[in-house]
């Protein structure tokens, strides 16, 4: 069985005026895996990251590091927002510092490390994401696409073990978006972290994304692998999501234009190989 | 704003010692204050403009600018300084009479007021020498390092970091206002600066909940502890010192030439 980091058992929190934000909510998050929390505005994903590292207690139920509840002590909070790291939307709300290499250099001497440890890590981390050579720009002169960059390596020179991405790609050029998702990707893989990704840009689950969470109203509506998720297209839609628009086509053809194609490709080498699949079956 | 940001982080100088040009600048701002000689005054906006901008690469059309900024005021109030009311005509290089009130300049209005002048620019080159060639990041260093309480040093880096912020969210309300006539009259264009100002303030405060939630979230735990990687050259003490009696001796040759 794989190593639980993060669970969230049966979490439910309100807004400060009454409303309901999240209502039952189940989530598990496993070592190594890169999980999607797909929502539309308003959803409540925000909501439920900030569960995550304990900045807000919920309501009902507990919330599990490796097992262990969390305690809501300052002591441990600290501990835990080490090991939970948050990149929040918008750069600017997350740069506190005028100048790059200050600001990344934050959450690590909150970690009260040796200083020589301590900028062998700022170092790492700003080569990982790219940005060493902005590191003595002032913040307020990057493009929002290097804000952002610099916003994650305030996070990564953490080390934590999971890296919670809130909207990683909103704002970002088709040219950053990959960018950004690729240099996620690469330090998943090359530190073996948990990665969560709150997102409404469908497209991108299927690249990335193991495991799938779809957040409606303050309630898991839909889980599973991204195929699973994909192959109900109808709940989706009730959610105010679609299918990727790979996916989207293949529905077409299959249902108005009676195509063969098997189910189940939601990303372009996917389809690419059903079509072929379609095309040799043919012949 | 952004300019003289943008100048300070560019500027030639800025590799050096951000204590050091403090101290000389606090050096030339303290001799200049405290004596009264045009030849000095003279010597130190001189001397202060070739290092802005022929040392500190500062373009010289934008450094006249800037200087023009504060020329307004100071004319307007040393104009007011020098005239004054007189008994009679006699001294006056310059008098006017409305029915039995005399007002008009004298010789030695007019050496004060021109002294003020001299002085108030000296001063404010000086200013911009250490402006221009000093980022607000490399002064809030030297002020740690002078002892400065933490809260207040802390208090002026999240004021400086978010003066952009926010100058830029005006900016862009402004231009979204504008487009659909928020400023086509005077009237209209009160009532949106208005608007535009109460935005500003609830989105600031707003902003204020998101960067706390995300300091958090990095363990802050009441004070913005960073490392800093900036590394300075030394600038020369001897040229330094030297350059401070030079203009000292200039003041004392002056002060002796007039007796």
């Amino acid at each position: 069985m794989e190593e639980m980091l993060i669970e969230v058992k049966n979490v439910s929190f309100d807004y400060p005026d009454g409303t309901p934000a999240l209502q039952n909510i189940e989530l598990h998050i496993p070592k190594g895996k890169v999980i999607a929390l797909l929502g539309g505005n308003g959803a409540g994903k925000s909501t439920l990251f900030l569960h995550l590292n304990g900045i807000l207690k919920p309501k009902e139920g507990e919330v599990c590091y490796k097992g262990e509840a969390y305690s809501y002590k300052n002591k441990d909070l600290h501990k835990l927002r080490q090991k939970v790291g948050i990149v929040f939307q918008d750069p600017d709300s997350q740069l506190f510092s005028a100048s790059v290499y200050e600001d990344v250099s934050f959450g690590v001497v909150n970690l009260g490390i040796e200083e020589k440890i301590a900028r062998e890590r700022i170092e790492r981390a700003l080569e990982r994401t790219g940005i060493s050579a902005i590191s003595q720009r002032p913040t307020h002169s990057l493009s929002y696409g290097q804000k952002k960059r610099v916003a994650l390596a305030g996070v990564i020179a953490m080390e934590p073990e999971v890296l919670i991405l809130d909207e990683p790609t909103a704002g970002l050029d088709p040219e950053g978006i990959s960018e950004i998702m690729g240099l996620i990707e690469e330090l998943q893989k090359e530190l073996n972290i948990s990665v969560i990704i709150a997102t409404h840009d469908i497209d991108l689950v299927p690249l990335y994304c193991q495991y799938v969470y779809v957040l409606e109203k303050g309630t898991i509506q839909l889980e599973g692998s991204p195929e699973e998720v994909f192959s109900k297209p109808q709940e989706l839609r009730k959610v105010h999501l679609r299918l990727p628009r790979i996916a989207h086509l293949l529905e077409i053809l299959r249902n108005k234009d009676k195509l063969s194609i098997k189910e189940g490709a939601t990303t372009i080498s996917q389809a690419r190989r059903a079509i072929c699949e379609m095309i040799n079956h043919i012949k | 704003m952004r300019e003289l940001d943008y100048y300070a982080y560019h500027s030639r100088l800025r590799r050096f010692y951000p204590e050091q040009k403090v101290i000389f600048a606090s050096m030339l701002l303290l001799t200049t204050l405290m004596t009264k000689s045009f030849l000095l005054f003279i010597s130190v906006s001189v001397l202060t403009m070739y290092i802005s901008i022929l040392k500190g690469g500062m373009p010289m059309k934008l450094y006249l600018k800037l200087l023009g900024l504060p020329l307004g005021f100071l004319c307007i109030s040393v104009l007011t300084l020098m005239v004054e009311r007189a008994a009679s005509r006699e001294g006056l290089l310059l008098a006017l009479q409305l029915q039995t009130i005399i007002i008009g300049i004298s010789k030695e209005g007019l050496i004060k007021g021109s002294q003020l002048f001299l002085k108030a620019i000296a001063c404010v080159n000086v200013l911009y020498f250490l402006c221009l060639s000093t980022p607000l990041n490399d002064i809030l260093h030297v002020l740690q390092k002078a002892k400065l309480p933490q809260l207040l040093i802390e208090m002026m880096q999240l004021i400086y970091r978010f003066i952009f912020i926010l100058m830029d969210m005006a900016l862009t309300t402004q231009l979204a206002q504008a487009s659909r006539l928020g400023y086509k009259d005077l009237k209209t264009g009160l009532r949106s600066m208005g608007q535009l100002l109460s935005t500003l303030l609830y989105r600031a405060l707003k902003m204020n909940d998101k960067v706390y939630t995300a300091l958090e979230a990095r363990g802050y735990n009441g004070t913005l502890r960073v490392l800093s990687n900036e590394q300075y050259e030394r600038l020369s003490l001897i040229k330094l010192v030297a350059i401070e009696v030079i203009l000292i001796g200039v003041a004392i040759l002056e002060n002796l030439l007039i007796r």
